[in-house]
């Protein structure tokens, strides 16, 4: 009797249990019974993991029907009767495939991920809607022409019409969330620009010189993060044949900094220092038919962006009767190809990393709650807006005011009130031009399509198959009549205010160029001798471009295969100028037992970063200590100056920046803090990789890509992918590996054009599909894909693997 | 053993057309009427979902997402695998039990503890 109760009883516990985790679970447990369910939860997205090899589908606004063939790669080639359809079908897609994706990202655009994650995802969404990123993408959604809202319109058609065909078939991350997914709108794609606005072109150059001249004064805050690049390579060849380095000498910190520095003897001196600001970017470069083996242009482009599962790129293919034939690659969200080519014309981007954000310091009638602000002596009106933050259950958890000015968001800071302009929230036109720039026959006419493009300023490299090769920094480029950018402007007065953009004629650019060969990565685009205008400040250091440029100059007779080589090249320019430094530097110091063992071990690095190197590490430590220890006046600032002021400051071997004001009793020159910094990465390099041939060095187990996926899943995610490349490589790699080559793509455009390309990841967004990463070995080797560009449907036959036919809801099914 | 096959199949369509809260509904109906030891339903709810995951789902993505799934909740993908099935045992066996309990008890008798 007593057993049966206790049986009951246990009984009881457990059916308790295992309803209250199904119903109400403690956080952050997904509900059991639904996550567990083989039916809808989170195994039944393995039953839908492959594509069916036929498949139909109604979309509601469709007018003809429409023809979609999945290739052995999983791209869609979508075949349509009218553009809109086609965008329709492409909106179905790009659901079937990343429809969690879809969602997440114009969350995080529209300020709005506080609805899936809570009040964690509070501050991401404040800063998402405080910079007035939603309210221009609804303005800009109001203001947009016709054309292109039919566009957005009928990607809203085939998304929604994706999710109505649904049922229970919810993605693997709703399972996990317990969230259905939500009806897609056209304001959806446009934060998606937004998002990726915010993502390439905000910046911050008045916030960084503000603290940088705090700690070092004003001149040496415009030396330390030039308007000029101390180092011009610039993609606007400028006749010269090789970088032009411009040894000025730093002027001197001045402040408060002696006394401060008095205070900081006691700093810790073994952390590397920080040199992310070089290991993150984008390259692409052109060659004119004169240097192919071919005789055909060639194009090449790889985008830096943040690698994730799935990846930011769905790759696709457009087909509509006589008007357009484009493949490449689209965000999804975006309601056609970005970057790819068609019959005559390939593109693709690197980021120009130009200052198109500026602040103003605005007077205000109250500090605490402002409603005007003063400009030219008179009051005008805030414009108020209020921001609601609500919660996964709908619950409201916060309530902002959102204030702008006529420039733009008015935002608190420190010493007050400053409004933000920004060319990415008075964008517009951008998806008409990309339509257009798609139907172009010749590099010329892609150019012209362009010519309306306003933000993100993309360095956008155009090849075609008559062998013409361009590029041109599109954008809005302001005019700011004080002349620069990074420094904060007063806002009580209007004559800080933008004169105007820079004209087509003045942007950065070139056309068939005598040197036969094109090339950007995110360097200062224009050589200041050109055109000394402002343009940015703090410019990514130009060692990726100095060496696509040493590759290509090399190269007379460059190949297809050639480009792909380049594209994960192991080689580093600042390499070749700071692994001598530290190598004549140690033999002045050779007295030095740890100096003479690490300078005896970076003599034996060949400069490369291939994945088998064991020197590379201690090359990468030594100028990790190198920063920390040179720009110690700056008192931890971020980022630190860049490589190229570092190498120019190497000519001035008795700089007062070589001295460590953290050891009063030496006063260092550049080979003594040089030697210092070598030593001290040896000692870091054996504390935590062991002895130098013991296997922990290998460039490999240093540094690796993580690839996470969009919810930071590690399960989900592709992490410690070992990758060739390192910080100043044409295959860059940042500390924490998750930035990388998001879309790699070579491009031959002879009589019948040619292709190949790669990203990390797969096409499906499902991580039970075998697309979920198919092509993540390729890509971490370097290798690329062909890409299939048929003609016609048929073309297609001995590479599909599905086929999908859409139909009109008046068609019978 | 047909009984409990039979159990299985209405579990089965239980959640394909209700979803998983039809398991404890359905065992305890089935343990009100029948009054079989309640073990017979732990096994059902096992035999169900099983056979709902086993043959459903596309054996090689079952295997690509188990192991994926699993990490998620730290445990391997074989475990992961395995607890479906055992969500059901435990949910079907614990609602047959209750159940079959309450209605021993209110209609005067008591449980036997065979399960």
């Amino acid at each position: 009797m007593r057993l049966a109760h206790a049986g009951t009883a246990l009984a009881l516990a457990v059916l308790i249990a295992l309803v209250g985790l199904s119903l109400r679970p403690p956080a952050p447990l997904p509900p059991l019974g639904p996550l567990l369910d083989p039916v809808t939860g989170a195994w039944s997205v393995a039953r839908h993991a492959e594509l069916p090899r036929r498949a139909s589908a109604v979309i509601p606004g469709l007018t003809h029907p429409v023809d979609v063939r999945y290739d052995d790669r999983g791209v869609p080639h979508i075949f349509a009767v009218t553009e809109p359809d086609a965008v329709r079908a492409l909106g179905y897609v790009v659901a079937r495939d990343r429809l969690f994706q879809l969602e997440l990202q114009a969350r995080a655009g529209a300020g709005r991920l506080t609805e899936i994650a809570g009040r964690a995802a509070l501050r991401l969404d404040r800063g998402m809607r405080g910079l007035g990123l939603p309210d221009a993408a609804r303005r800009r959604l109001a203001a947009l022409p016709e054309r292109e809202r039919r566009l957005l319109d009928a990607f809203t058609d085939g998304v929604n019409a994706w999710i109505d065909n649904l049922g229970r078939n919810r993605p693997f991350e709703y399972a996990l969330l317990g969230r259905v997914p939500e009806r897609w709108a056209p304001v959806n794609s446009l934060h998606l620009l937004g998002r990726m606005g915010w993502t390439l072109a905000h910046s911050d150059l008045e916030d960084l010189h503000a603290a940088v001249a705090q700690a070092v004064g004003a001149r040496a805050a415009d030396a330390l993060y030039p308007i000029e690049s101390p180092v011009q390579e610039p993609l606007q060849p400028n006749g010269e044949r090789a970088p032009r380095f411009n040894h000025r000498p730093l002027p001197p910190p001045s402040g408060a900094l002696a006394v401060r520095r008095a205070e900081d003897a006691a700093v810790a001196q073994t952390d590397s220092g920080s040199i992310e600001n070089d290991a993150i970017g984008s390259n692409n470069w052109a060659v004119a038919a004169a240097r192919s083996a071919s005789g055909h242009a060639l194009l090449a482009g790889d985008q830096h962006l943040e690698l994730t599962l799935p990846a930011i790129w769905y790759e696709v293919h457009l087909v509509v009767a006589d008007s357009l034939d484009v493949y490449g690659v689209t965000i999804p969200g975006a309601p056609g190809v970005l970057i790819g080519f068609n019959r005559d014309v390939a593109w693709t981007f690197t980021n120009t990393e130009a200052d198109v954000m500026d602040q103003y310091a605005e007077v205000v009638d109250n500090v605490q709650s402002p409603a005007r602000y003063r400009v030219d002596g008179a009051w005008r009106d805030l414009r108020m807006e209020t921001e609601r933050f609500l919660g996964p259950r709908g619950q409201l958890l916060a309530v902002d005011t959102i204030r702008y000015t006529h420039r733009g968001p008015l935002r608190r800071a420190a010493d007050g009130w400053r409004s933000v302009r920004w060319t990415v929230l008075e964008a517009g036109g951008d998806l008409g031009a990309f339509g257009r720039a798609a139907r172009a026959t010749s590099a010329a006419a892609w150019l012209d399509s362009m010519a309306g493009y306003r933000a993100p300023a993309q360095n956008m490299l155009v090849a075609d198959r008559r062998g013409t090769i361009a590029i041109r920094s599109s954008g809005r480029f302001p005019i700011r009549p004080g002349g620069r950018g990074d420094l904060v402007q007063r806002g009580e007065t209007s004559t800080g205010d933008w004169t105007g953009d820079w004209s087509l004629a003045e942007l950065p650019q070139a056309s068939n160029p005598a040197q036969g060969y094109l090339a950007s990565a995110n360097q200062q685009p224009i050589d200041p001798r050109v055109n000394p205008r402002y343009l940015g400040a703090n410019w990514y250091s130009p060692w990726r471009a100095i060496r696509i440029n040493q590759l290509l100059r090399a190269d007379s007779a460059a190949t297809p295969d050639a480009m792909r080589r380049f594209q994960t090249d192991p080689g580093s320019p600042a390499a070749d100028i700071f692994a001598p430094a530290f190598l004549a530097a140690a033999a002045r110091f050779a007295q030095d037992d740890t100096v003479r063992r690490a300078a005896a071990l970076l003599a034996q690095w060949d400069r490369r970063y291939t994945r088998d190197n064991t020197r590379a590490v201690l090359y990468e430590a030594a100028l990790g200590q190198l920063q920390k220890l040179l720009w110690d006046e700056l008192d931890g600032v971020e980022p630190a100056p860049g490589l190229a002021v570092t190498a120019t400051l190497l000519a001035d071997s008795n700089s007062v920046w070589w001295d460590d004001h953290r050891t009063p009793q030496v006063v260092e020159d550049r080979d003594r803090l040089l030697a210092r910094a070598l030593a001290l990465a040896l000692g870091q390099t054996l504390r935590l990789h062991g002895e130098p041939d013991a296997g922990g060095w290998r460039w490999d187990r240093i540094r690796y890509a993580n690839i996470y996926h969009l919810l930071r899943i590690p399960s989900l995610s592709a992490l410690r992918v070992p990758v060739q490349g390192g910080q100043s490589t044409l295959n860059p790699s940042s500390g924490r590996g998750d930035f990388g080559p998001s879309w790699r793509m070579v491009v031959e455009l002879g009589p019948e054009l040619r292709a190949w390309g790669v990203y990390p990841g797969g096409q499906s967004g499902n991580p039970a599909s075998s697309r979920y990463l198919d092509r993540l070995p390729h890509w971490r080797d370097g290798e690329l894909d062909t890409l299939r560009f048929p003609r016609a449907a048929a073309e297609l036959t001995r590479y599909q693997t599905s086929t999908l036919q859409l139909l009109p809801d008046a068609a019978p099914r | 053993m047909m009984e409990i096959l039979l159990l299985a199949l209405v579990l089965a369509a239980g959640t394909w057309f209700g979803g998983w809260w039809a398991v404890p509904i359905a065992a305890a109906i089935w343990s009100a009427w029948r009054r079989h030891p309640a073990w017979r339903a732990g096994v059902a709810g096992t035999i169900s979902w099983g056979a709902l995951l086993g043959l459903t789902i596309p054996t090689p993505a079952l295997w690509r997402l188990a192991p994926r799934l699993g990490g998620i909740l730290g445990l391997p993908g074989w475990a992961m695998l395995l607890m479906p099935p055992l969500f059901a045992l435990l949910l079907a066996w614990s609602a047959a039990r209750v159940v079959r309990d309450v209605v021993r008890w209110s209609r005067g008798g008591s449980g036997d503890g065979e399960g």
